[in-house]
C-alpha cells in the first residue's frame, strides 16, 4: 500500500467524500484525488491539513507522513537523545570562545563555521573579514594559499589527513578523477595556490588509504609564525552536532614551549 | 530565503547549470527551476535525489529537507553510526594510551574503564592492581580516597560537576536516596576515605542544579604534586560510545608549568 491508499483508507473510514474532505480542508476535490492516487505530491504543509481535517489518530497520521517522506509529527516522538543534546551553531560559538587554546568547528567537508580567537591568531587570519560563510572557508580548498602553506610545518601530515578522510568518510567515495561537484569546485580553488603545494597533494593521494569514519579522531598540527615561534598541537576531533554534521576541533598544545608561543601569539597586536 | 533559493545557491556554488544538475539526476530542467522557484513541491525522494547529485553537505542538505518540511537524514556523507562508529573499550584504551596527556574513560556511573599511564601517575594508582574493575573504579570513591583526595585542588569544583551531572542523568525527587542502591553504596565507600568527604558532598548536593546533558562538557581540575607542582587542566568529556554510555575525559594542560610537571613525572621512575 502507498500512503496514498492509506490517505483514501482514513478518508473512507471516517464516511467523507472526496468533495467534503476537500471542503473542510480548504482543498479542490481533484487535488484530493491525485495525491490519493499518487500522481501529484503534496507539501507537507498541505499533508497536515488534510489529516487534521480527518482527525486521524497520531499513529496513522505518522505512518502516512513518513510514508510521503516527511518528518512525523513532533508530538509523537518519542524521546531518544534529550533535546539539547546536540550543539546549536550558537552555543558551539560561545563555546569555542571559553576555550583556552585554539578551538573551531567545522563541518564535514571542511568548512570552518566558527573558531575562537586564539585561533585565528594561530592561522594569522580574520575569519569574519576576509572569509564569507560557506566554501570560501573550506580548509583544503586555502590550504594550498602560500599565506598558509608558509607558516604550517608539518603539511604533508595534514594533508594526508583530509585524503584519508575524503576517500573514507564519504559515501562512494571521493575519486580525483572524478569528484562530486563541490569538491571539483573545492579542488578548482585548491589548484590556484602555491603549485609545489598543489603536486605534493596529488602525490600523496596515491599513498593514502582511506580511513574508518570513528566518532573522533586526532591530528597533527604544527604552525611556525614569524616573531613568535613554533606552536605544536594535536588537534582531537569530536561530535559537535551529528545531524549537521558538524565537528569540535580541539587544538591541544602539545608541550610547553607550545604553551610559551601560545600566550606570546595572545599578547601581541594582532595582523589582520 | 526559501528552501528553494537555497537549493538554487548550493546549484550554483559547484557551478552547475540546471541542465548539468538535471541530467546528474536524471529529472528535467524546468523541473529542477519549478522547486528553485517554488512553483511545484518534489516528494523527498526527488529532492533527496537533486541533493544527492550534488553532493551537498550535511548541514546545507538538513536545511534545505527541513525548509521543505522534510526529515532531515544523516546518512548522507559517511553514514553516521556504522559499526565500528564508536569505540569498543579495547580500541579506547588504545587511543588514551597514544595522548601526550592524561587521558581515561570512564561510564556514566563515573566507573574508570580504562586510563593511560600519566593519568595513574598522577593518581599515584596502578588502577590494575589497585582497583578491580566496577564499583571500587567510581571517580567518586578514587576522588575521596585520602591519597588521591589530599594532591586534588578544586575538589568541591570536581564534586559539583558529579553532582550536576548525576542529576540530570537521573531525573526525578531531588534525593540521593532516590538515586537507588548503587548511588548508596557508593556513599558507603566514600566514607571509608573520612566522613568529610560524604559530608561535604552531600551540601554540595542540596545546592546544585543538574546541567542540560550535552554531547560534551568541560570543567577545571588542579592536582599539586609533590616534587612535581601545580598540574593545572582543563578536562574535556566528550563521547567514546554511546550504546556503552562511555566517555574520553582529556584532562587537557593549560599552561606551560603544566606541561614541564608532566615531563618530570613521565621521565621519573614509576
Amino acid at each position: 500500500m502507498s500512503w496514498g491508499d492509506d490517505l483514501r483508507a482514513a478518508r473512507q473510514v471516517v464516511g467523507l467524500s472526496r468533495e467534503a474532505l476537500a471542503r473542510i480542508s480548504g482543498l479542490s476535490a481533484s487535488t484530493v484525488k491525485s495525491y490519493e492516487d499518487g500522481s501529484r505530491n503534496p507539501s507537507r504543509p498541505m499533508l497536515i491539513a488534510l489529516l487534521y481535517a480527518l482527525r486521524v489518530d497520531l499513529r496513522v497520521r505518522n505512518s502516512i507522513l513518513i510514508e510521503a517522506g516527511f518528518a512525523p509529527d513532533l508530538e509523537s516522538e518519542t524521546a531518544g537523545e534529550p533535546s539539547g543534546y546536540m550543539y546549536s551553531l550558537e552555543e558551539a560559538k560561545e563555546h569555542v570562545d571559553q576555550m583556552p587554546w585554539p578551538a573551531f568547528v567545522f563541518k564535514e567537508v571542511f568548512e570552518v563555521v566558527c573558531a575562537n580567537e586564539i585561533t585565528e591568531r594561530v592561522w594569522d587570519i580574520d575569519l569574519e573579514r576576509e572569509f564569507t560563510p560557506g566554501i570560501e572557508r573550506n580548509m583544503l580548498a586555502v590550504s594550498s594559499r602560500p599565506r598558509f602553506t608558509d607558516i604550517c610545518e608539518n603539511w604533508d601530515d595534514m594533508a594526508r589527513v583530509a585524503i584519508a578522510i575524503l576517500k573514507g568518510h564519504h559515501r562512494g567515495a571521493e575519486q580525483l578523477e572524478q569528484l562530486s561537484p563541490y569538491f571539483a569546485e573545492v579542488m578548482q580553488r585548491f589548484q590556484t595556490g602555491n603549485p609545489q603545494y598543489v603536486g605534493r597533494f596529488l602525490a600523496l593521494w596515491q599513498g593514502t588509504p582511506a580511513r574508518d569514519p570513528k566518532i573522533r579522531f586526532l591530528y597533527p598540527a604544527v604552525f611556525n609564525l614569524p616573531g613568535i615561534g613554533r606552536m605544536s598541537f594535536i588537534s582531537v576531533v569530536n561530535t559537535c552536532n551529528e545531524p549537521e554534521g558538524l565537528a569540535f576541533n580541539d587544538w591541544v598544545p602539545t608541550d610547553a614551549e607550545s604553551w610559551v608561543n601560545l600566550e606570546k601569539l595572545r599578547r601581541s597586536p594582532r595582523r589582520r | 530565503m526559501t528552501w528553494g533559493d537555497d537549493l538554487r545557491a548550493v546549484r550554483q556554488i559547484v557551478g552547475l547549470s540546471r541542465e548539468a544538475l538535471a541530467r546528474l539526476a536524471g529529472v528535467s530542467a524546468a523541473t529542477v527551476k519549478s522547486y528553485e522557484d517554488g512553483s511545484r513541491n518534489p516528494s523527498r525522494q526527488m529532492l533527496v535525489a537533486l541533493l544527492d547529485a550534488m553532493r551537498v553537505e550535511r548541514h546545507a542538505r538538513n536545511t534545505i529537507l527541513i525548509g521543505a518540511g522534510f526529515a532531515p537524514d544523516g546518512e548522507f556523507l559517511g553514514p553516521v553510526r556504522l559499526p565500528g562508529y564508536m569505540y569498543t573499550p579495547m580500541e579506547a584504551e588504545m587511543h588514551i594510551a597514544e595522548l601526550p596527556w592524561p587521558a581515561f574513560v570512564f561510564n556514566e556511573l563515573f566507573e574508570v574503564v580504562c586510563a593511560n599511564e600519566l593519568t595513574q601517575r598522577i593518581w599515584g594508582v596502578d588502577l590494575e592492581r589497585d582497583f578491580p574493575p566496577g564499583i571500587a573504579r567510581n571517580l567518586l570513591f578514587l576522588g575521596s580516597t585520602p591519597r588521591i583526595a589530599e594532591l586534588f585542588k578544586g575538589w568541591d569544583n570536581v564534586a559539583r560537576t558529579a553532582i550536576a551531572v548525576i542529576k540530570s542523568n537521573h531525573p526525578g525527587p531531588d534525593d540521593l536516596q532516590s538515586l537507588g542502591p548503587y548511588f548508596a553504596d557508593v556513599m558507603q565507600l566514600m566514607s571509608q576515605g573520612g566522613p568529610g568527604y560524604v559530608a561535604r558532598f552531600l551540601e554540595l548536593w542540596d545546592d546544585t542544579l543538574p546541567n542540560d546533558p550535552k554531547v560534551r562538557l568541560t570543567f577545571p581540575a588542579v592536582f599539586k604534586l609533590p616534587e612535581v607542582g601545580k598540574l593545572s587542566f582543563h578536562c574535556l568529556v566528550t563521547t567514546c560510545s554511546e550504546s556503552e554510555g562511555l566517555s574520553f575525559n582529556d584532562w587537557i594542560p593549560i599552561d606551560a608549568e603544566t606541561w614541564r610537571g608532566l615531563e618530570i613525572l613521565r621521565t621519573r621512575g614509576s
